[in-house]
Order: structure tokens, then C-alpha cells, then sequence
């Protein structure tokens, strides 16, 4: 399966999705104008993904800000994650030591999708 | 007889080195020889004889004697013969036959020829078979006996071709040429002319070429003479006797290269000659023509290029203007866009309630409102009924103009919710929660969402309160959005419901309501998450809500007022260069009774205000009797600068547009008088007040209309 792999910039994350080293990370700002097509060819590779999944899975997020289209837009994301059905599935969820917001974000996802969070403060 | 000469002269040459030999040069004397005959006749030494016989004969030939010559070289051949020596009779024969020829003696000529020939075939002498064969067809010649001569000349051509002795053939040709003009066969004699004078055009170039070869050598054996001479200047003192001989070679050969430049120049310049002249005529003419060509050509070019030139001219030109177009065109585009969106700004302003409404309602309270664009996605909203007061902060999904978009809808669905309650429900049963409800499925419904991905989910998050004045209660409903009150320097969070006014995984799960009681002194706080996002301070962070929170509780004893501005310097502060991230939005309110109220007295201090225009004037003065405060007036701009140079002026509220100075040249003026002095501008709604506040240098700016609050807030900061 061929890799995804998305440069960041000032408005956008990176996105490296490579299912051979089994790497699935998205890490910078998400404030795109147009969130509907940035994150598309993300879900369709996704969409991919998952009728073929590696044995284990997991979808690193180390997000420093999402605006509120974003926001939506990783919860589409993860309810595709979902749909893989396997135990080894789980978010490693990336944020500032004393961000408790973002800490915030992490559990309101994984109380609305269900999935096994990793939480990963870092300073 | 041209030819014939030259065999002489080979002959001779012949025969001159052979007798050098014998060092016959320094012995010239025919007397003497005879002296010898006689010696050796009476010795009998019979090759001594017959040589000093041949001696003789050639004297008398040399001396042009010729009887003389035969008649020893007659008695040579005799003793030869004694001696059986044909090697000599043979040579002498030949000479004896050239004699004859010169003598014009041809039959005997013949004679001797054929006899020498005889030998020479004998022995193998090719060399001298061609000139037996050609002196014999000399003769015939002479005899006029052409086909005879012809004869022999073909031999002698023959054997020359044979040994490819050029000259020979050459020689052989003329003659059998001559031949045959002579019996009349023109073709024969031309093509043995021809033969003739390629063979001689050959061997004079080959001669020149092996002259030039010589030369070459030779010019070659000087150079490096000339290196050896160096090398022995170098190494041997007293070697000068080996070098003046070595110049001395040097000098003969450099001579002899001369002659030979000489030769060959002589045989060259004849040649040249001929062809330079051809020559030169051929490229004069060329030239001419070249010239005449050239010219026209280069005249064609130039014009073509020109030509091209003021084409390229014409479209640089054309695509200058088109660039030019559509530069002049974007910026009118850009204007315009900005227009629209300055005007869309006045049309939000217009829908978005007036802050003097939470103002009547609560003396102690503000609103911070800072759209990240012209036009802003955060909105506020208010209404009262008789006791309830609804107070919301919005936050709706992007910023800028659809953001607008959407807060403009909010607004409005908002408008509508409440005016249905009010005309259907008693006023009193007006529920947060149910607020939220309702606004979410008018989103929902009008925006015709639907739960596809990548449909949009537009919608708002919002915290909305109704506080109830006379029972001292607070409801409370959120979308993901919090209600925070600091009581006693503790903060109380509420938090909103995890999920937007818009199309959500739990769009049927209705928003929970919080109920409390308020405290007099009580700050809430209603807020979007436009300030706590802002990415800056030193390391590019976000602020965070506890930061936020923390200064909060620090600023909250502060008025309402003052709140504001620490808040909005803080957040400037933490901003920096940072681009705002979001809209910003956050509204204070004291509950309750105000906390030592401090009335304003400004008795000992003096404002000057700069309004040319009277009900301006009035309408401020208006404003500021309450403070006491001392009033002068300027009626333009040049009067307000000679006024805060003759009096102590604690600070200056300065109109824009004014007759003789403007504005803006007077703060200019004044702050370069004194930059301490406080000038607040005052500018139209529809002009960005921060900017033109900043670009006059003025310190502050009030718009007009007058936001009566917001001026009072100004004033204090500076004149307290």
C-alpha cells in the first residue's frame, strides 16, 4: 500500500502514514481554510487501511491546536479507526505537560469513539 | 638546341669532377702534357699515355679547338683498345660523338653514338643507353632523318620511363615532339609536347620542392647549429677557434641557402607572377560583388531587425499595460472585497446587540471583543425580560466571513427563540437548556446538515446564562463552552456539554441545564476559546485555560473596567508577533452590587478638546460634567497645539477632521511638544480606530458615536 505522507505547514500538520513500518502520525497545527479537503485523501487512505490492517495499529496524534472544523474532523478520523476489529487497537495522544485542555480533548475522544487511549505528556 | 646544351653541360660536369680527381685544375697545361706523351711513349706506360691523351683532348675541347680535341681522343681510343679497356673507349666514343654533333659533323656523330652505345649496352649501363639513344636521335634529327630520330628517341624515352630518369623523358619528348611537327603529325607532336612540359612542370616543381626540402634541412642544420654553438659557448671557454669555425660553416651554408633561395625564388616569382596577376583581377571583381551583396544584406538584416525589435517593443508594451490591467484590476478587486466586507462589518455591528445593554443591567461588567477579521465568527447576545437576563457568548465555526455567515444566523435563530417563548410561554419558564435545544435544531434544520462525512457540520459553541436579578439564580447551558465564577478567590467551573449546535453524533441528546445561586461580589465570566488558544509568549504555546483561569482569579477584585484592559494588554502581551489564531471573545460581570463605587473627581484637571463641530462639543461636555473635570476647546487643529503650549493640559480628545490643521498634524505636533501629553482620537465607526490611533501617534481612540462605557474607561486610565 503505497505511503501518505503530508508536509506541514503554518495552517496544516504533517501527516506520515506508512503501513509497512506501521507508522500512523499526524502532528502539528490543524486550522486548515478547508478541513473537508484536507483531511479527505487522510480518510480515504484510511478507508484503505482497514480492509487490510496490520496486526496491531496505532494512530499517533500530537496535536497543537485543531479549531473547532478539526476537531471534527479527527473524530471522523477516529471513528474510522473504529472499525478495525482488533484488541490492538489504540491512540497515543500526544500533548503539553500542562495542557489540560488538550489532555481534555484526548478523553472526550476516547469517551466518544471508544478507543484504547494512551495518554503521552511531554514538556 | 636547348636540350643539347644541358647534356653538354651534364657531361661536362661529369667529366670536370673526374679530372678534378686526377687534379687535372692544377695541372692546365697542354705543354706539359706533351712533354708527358712523349715520357711516356718512350716508357711505354700505355695508360698513362692514353690517359694523359684524354687530358689533352679535353683542353682542346674545353678551349674550343675541336680538330685539335678528336685527334687525341683518337689515339686514346687507340691505346684503349690495346688495352682493351672499354670502359674508356665507350666514354671517350660518346665524347668524340658530341664533338661530331657540335661540329655539326652528324654522320660521324652517328657513328661514334652507336659505337659508344655498342659498349654501353654491353656492360649495362642504362644511364648512358638513353644518352647514346637520345644523342643519336639528335642527330638524325639534324639530318633531318625524323623517322630514324624518332626511332631512337623512343628508345631512348623507353628506357628512361623504364628507370624513371625524368629528365631524360622530358628531354626525349621535346624531341620527338619537334620531330613531329617537323613530318606533320600535329597530334603526335602536341602530345609529346604536352609529355614535355608536364614532366618539366614535374621535375621543376620536384626540384623545388627538393630545393625547398634542402633548404629545409639546411634551415634545420642551422637551428641546430646554432643550438650547439650555445651549448658549446656555455660549457667550453676557449673554444673560440671551434666556433669561428663552426660560423664559418654556418656562413657557407647560410650562402649556400641563399643561392638556393635565390634559384628558387627566381623559378617561383615567374610562376607567381602570372597567377597573382589572374589572381588579383578575379578577387577585385569578387570583392566588388561580395561588397554590393554584403551591403544589401546587411541592410535587409538591419531592417529586419528593427523590425523585430519594434514588435517585441509593442508586445513588452501590450503586456506592460495588460500586467498594468490587471494589477489596477486586482486592486480594485481587493478594495472593493475589503469594502464589502467593511460594509458586512457595519451590517454585523448593526445585528450584534449593543454592549450598553449588558452595561444598564450590570454598571460593572465588560466585553471583550476582538475579531481575528473585519468580520467576526464570535458573537454575544442578550435579552431581558423583566428580571431575566439571557447573557450568551458565542463561538461559531470558522472565523471571517463564514463565520459571520453563521453568527448572523445565530443571532437571529436566537431572536426568534426567545420572541416565540416569550409570545407563547409565561416569560419565567424560560429554560437554558431548551434554549440550546431549539437552537441546535434550527441549525440542524435550516443548514439541512446531515451526518455524511465531509458534509458540513457548521454550527456554534456557545455558553448561555439566564440570571435571575431578584432571585439571585444563574442557569446555565453550554455547548462545550464553560460558565466560570470566582467567588472569594475560588473558581467555579461549569462545564458545557461535550457536543456543538450543530449536527453531532448526539444531536438527540438534549443539553443539560445548571442551576445556582449567586452572591453579591460574584465575578462570572463567559468566554470563547478564541483567548486561550492564542499561540505566543516565548516558546510559540498556547495560553491554556488554567493560565487563563489564574489570571482571573488574580485581576477579579479589580473593576469590571480595569479587568478588561489587563486583560487585553495580557493577551497583546502573550500574542506578540503571533498571528491571532481565533476570534476572541470574553464578557465580566460583577453580580450584585457594585463594591465601593469610586465616583470620579477631576477637579484639578484640564482636558482640551479639539472639536470644530458644536454638537460634538456639547454632547462631550455633557459626558464629563459629573467629573468636574476642567474644559478648554480648540476649533481646529493649529489652536489645539498653541493651547497645550500655554497651559498644563493633563490630556487632549482631539477630532479628526478639523478646518486649517487636521488631526492628525496637531497630535504630531503636540507629541513632539510633549510626548507625555494623552491624546485620545476620536474616529468614525466605520474607520479602523487602532490603526489610525497608532499612525497619528495619538495614544488612544474613542469612535464616534461616543460608546459612553468605553470612554469613561479611557479617560480614567489615563487621567487616574
Amino acid at each position: 500500500m503505497d505511503r501518505l505522507f503530508i508536509e506541514a505547514s503554518d495552517d496544516t500538520p504533517e501527516v506520515n502514514f506508512n503501513k509497512e513500518e506501521n507508522i500512523f502520525e499526524i502532528s502539528g497545527k490543524i486550522l486548515p481554510e478547508n478541513e473537508a479537503e484536507f483531511f479527505e485523501p487522510i480518510y480515504q487512505w484510511f478507508d484503505n487501511y482497514i480492509k487490510d490492517p496490520n496486526s496491531s495499529t496505532t494512530l499517533k496524534l500530537k496535536i497543537d491546536y485543531f479549531n473547532s472544523a478539526s476537531h471534527k474532523a479527527i473524530n471522523e478520523l477516529l471513528e474510522i479507526l473504529c472499525k478495525i476489529n482488533s484488541e490492538n487497537v489504540k491512540v497515543e495522544w500526544h500533548y503539553i505537560k500542562d495542557d489540560d485542555d488538550m489532555l481534555e480533548s484526548g478523553n472526550d475522544y476516547a469517551e466518544l469513539t471508544g478507543l484504547n487511549f494512551v495518554y503521552k505528556p511531554y514538556s | 638546341m636547348k636540350h643539347k646544351r644541358l647534356q653538354i653541360y651534364q657531361t661536362l660536369l661529369i667529366l670536370s669532377f673526374t679530372l678534378a680527381c686526377l687534379n687535372l685544375f692544377s695541372q692546365n697545361d697542354a705543354t706539359g702534357l706533351l712533354k708527358m706523351v712523349d715520357e711516356y711513349k718512350a716508357s711505354g706506360n700505355k695508360l698513362e699515355l692514353a690517359s694523359t691523351y684524354n687530358k689533352l683532348g679535353t683542353i682542346y675541347w674545353q678551349s674550343g679547338k675541336l680538330d685539335k680535341a678528336v685527334d687525341f681522343y683518337k689515339k686514346s681510343v687507340e691505346i684503349n683498345e690495346d688495352l682493351g679497356n672499354n670502359n674508356a673507349i665507350r666514354i671517350i666514343c660518346g665524347y668524340l660523338g658530341l664533338i661530331h654533333l657540335e661540329a655539326e659533323k652528324y654522320n660521324d656523330a652517328i657513328v661514334y653514338f652507336k659505337r659508344s652505345l655498342e659498349l654501353n649496352k654491353s656492360i649495362g649501363k642504362t644511364n648512358e643507353i638513353i644518352s647514346d639513344y637520345y644523342n643519336l636521335a639528335s642527330a638524325y634529327q639534324m639530318l633531318r632523318q625524323y623517322d630514324k630520330s624518332s626511332d631512337n628517341a623512343n628508345l631512348a624515352l623507353a628506357k628512361a620511363l623504364e628507370t624513371e630518369n625524368l629528365e631524360m623523358a622530358k628531354s626525349c619528348n621535346l624531341l620527338l615532339a619537334e620531330n613531329y611537327e617537323k613530318t606533320g603529325d600535329s597530334k603526335k607532336s602536341a602530345e609529346h609536347f604536352a609529355n614535355y612540359t608536364s614532366l618539366n612542370k614535374h621535375l621543376q616543381t620536384a626540384e623545388m620542392a627538393k630545393m625547398k626540402d634542402e633548404k629545409k634541412q639546411i634551415e634545420t642544420q642551422i637551428h641546430q647549429k646554432n643550438k650547439e654553438l650555445q651549448t658549446a659557448l656555455d660549457t667550453l671557454g676557449e673554444v673560440i677557434e671551434i666556433n669561428q669555425e663552426m660560423q664559418l660553416q654556418q656562413s657557407i651554408k647560410e650562402l649556400q641557402l641563399k643561392e638556393q633561395d635565390a634559384r628558387l625564388e627566381i623559378l617561383e616569382s615567374k610562376e607567381k607572377l602570372r597567377k597573382t596577376q589572374l589572381f588579383y583581377l578575379s578577387l577585385f571583381l569578387i570583392l566588388i560583388v561580395g561588397i554590393l551583396v554584403l551591403f544589401f544584406f546587411q541592410s535587409q538584416q538591419r531592417k529586419k531587425a528593427n523590425n523585430r525589435l519594434k514588435e517585441q517593443n509593442i508586445k513588452i508594451e501590450n503586456q506592460k499595460a495588460e500586467i498594468e490591467k490587471q494589477r489596477d484590476l486586482a486592486d480594485k478587486q481587493r478594495k472593493n472585497l475589503t469594502s464589502s466586507i467593511q460594509y458586512a462589518r457595519r451590517i454585523q455591528s448593526a445585528v450584534i446587540p449593543k454592549k450598553t445593554q449588558l452595561y444598564e443591567h450590570f454598571n460593572d461588567s465588560f466585553i471583550l471583543y476582538r475579531p481575528r477579521d473585519i468580520v467576526s465568527g464570535d458573537f454575544y447576545w442578550f435579552a431581558q425580560k423583566d428580571d431575566l437576563f439571557v447573557l450568551a457568548a458565542a463561538d461559531c465555526t470558522g472565523h471571517g466571513v463564514p463565520g459571520a455567515f453563521m453568527s448572523m444566523l445565530g443571532v437571529a435563530f436566537l431572536n426568534e427563540i426567545i420572541n416565540k417563548i416569550a409570545v407563547n410561554i409565561h416569560i419565567t419558564s424560560l429554560n437554558a437548556d431548551e434554549i440550546l435545544n431549539q437552537l441546535r435544531e434550527k441549525v440542524i434544520t435550516s443548514l439541512h446538515q446531515t451526518e455524511g462525512r465531509g458534509d458540513p457540520k457548521d454550527g456554534m459553541d456557545i455558553a448561555l446564562c439566564i440570571i435571575n436579578t431578584k432571585q439571585k439564580t444563574i442557569q446555565f447551558a453550554g455547548a462545550n463552552n464553560p460558565l466560570v465564577i470566582i467567588r472569594n478567590n475560588e473558581v467555579i467551573k461549569i462545564k458545557g456539554d461535550k457536543m456543538p449546535v450543530s449536527i453531532h453524533k448526539r444531536k438527540d441528546v438534549p443539553f443539560s441545564k445548571h442551576e445556582m445561586k449567586l452572591k453579591d461580589g460574584d465575578c462570572l465570566y463567559l468566554f470563547s476559546d478564541g483567548y486561550i488558544d492564542q499561540f505566543g509568549g516565548d516558546e510559540g504555546r498556547k495560553f491554556m485555560s488554567n493560565r487563563f483561569l489564574d489570571l482571573l482569579v488574580k485581576i477579579h477584585q479589580e473593576p469590571m473596567p480595569e479587568q478588561k484592559i489587563i486583560l487585553e494588554s495580557e493577551y497583546q502581551r502573550w500574542k506578540g508577533d503571533f498571528t491571532q489564531v481565533d476570534d476572541v471573545i470574553v464578557i465580566g460581570l460583577r453580580f450584585g452590587k457594585v463594591t465601593g463605587s469610586k465616583t470620579i473627581n477631576w477637579e484639578d484637571k484640564t482636558i482640551l478638546i479639539a472639536e470644530d463641530t458644536d454638537i460634538n462639543y456639547f454632547l462631550l461636555v455633557e459626558v464629563l460634567k459629573m467629573t468636574k473635570v476642567n474644559i478648554v476647546r480648540a476649533m481646529n487643529g493649529e489652536e489645539a497645539v498653541e493651547m497645550t503650549k500655554l497651559q498644563k493640559i493633563d490630556l487632549v480628545l482631539m477630532d479628526i477632521n478639523m478646518p486649517k490643521m487636521s488631526g492628525f498634524e496637531a497630535t504630531r505636533l503636540i507629541k513632539e511638544f510633549d510626548k507625555n501629553i494623552p491624546i485620545i482620537i476620536q474616529t468614525a465607526v466605520y474607520q479602523d480606530g487602532e490603526k489610525q490611533a497608532e499612525e497619528s501617534g495619538a495614544d488612544e481612540f474613542i469612535s464616534k458615536p461616543i460608546d459612553l462605557r468605553t470612554f469613561m474607561d479611557k479617560l480614567k486610565h489615563f487621567l487616574n
